[in-house]
């Protein structure tokens, strides 16, 4: 799944292991979601969306998921 | 972050215990396993694969307990911990690689393998090879699905 979070962290100017602290995951979890590996679960999304308070919506992108 | 202190401060009495108790046994298989080891049905390598074991988990365990304390005395390092613990990609890897199952039977079988050591050589090497095994998949598993997500 595609995602906003690299964007993002570069506005805010954050590294991976501080956006991990503040949303309670491992850097190595951050990097995968970035590179679209792993597709986090719904409560990590939130935790990610709400640190940028943004929607779910503005910062994964579910366009592959309505393809299906 | 309390309660996972306290969670931590229960891991480390335990660990403490169970090194105290496996330095204690060590030194007793120092002074008296070599001595049973002139008995026909008993073999040295037994001796040296248990006093290996032992060693082994004395110093894992003792390597755990500094980092429970490291943890224990900064905030961040302790959030980290924490992080780590429950982070839900490693609890996908990990239980898709069987961890805990493959761990827990593996621990149960060299245990076997060790008892059993007393009575069947043959038996002994078979249980602990196959607890080898078993461990070798599991970390082959958690290698590839942590590359995978």
């Amino acid at each position: 799944m595609k995602t906003k979070i690299k964007e993002l962290r570069k506005q805010y100017k954050l590294s991976q292991e501080e956006l991990a602290l503040a949303v309670g995951t491992t850097r190595q979890t951050i990097t995968s979601i970035e590179c679209g590996k792993y597709t986090s679960s719904l409560v990590l999304a939130y935790k990610i969306a709400k640190y940028f308070n943004l929607s779910i919506e503005e910062v994964f992108d579910f366009s592959e998921v309505e393809e299906i | 972050m309390e309660k996972y202190k306290k969670i931590l401060k229960k891991r480390i009495i335990f660990l403490t215990i169970f090194v105290v108790f496996a330095v204690l046994l060590q030194i007793f298989i120092f002074y008296n396993g070599y001595e049973v080891a002139d008995i026909e049905s008993f073999r040295d390598e037994l001796v040296g694969f248990q006093t290996g074991l032992l060693c082994s988990m004395i110093i894992l365990f003792v390597f755990q307990i500094v980092r429970y304390i490291r943890a224990m005395k900064n905030d961040t390092q302790l959030k980290k911990l924490y992080n780590c613990e429950n982070d839900e990609r490693r609890k996908d890897i990990k239980q898709k690689s069987g961890g805990n199952v493959l761990l827990f039977s593996s621990v149960v079988i060299i245990f076997a393998g060790i008892i059993s050591g007393y009575f069947n050589e043959v038996v002994s090497y078979t249980l602990i090879a196959c607890a080898f095994f078993q461990l070798n998949l599991c970390a082959l598993l958690k290698l590839y699905y942590s590359k995978k997500y």
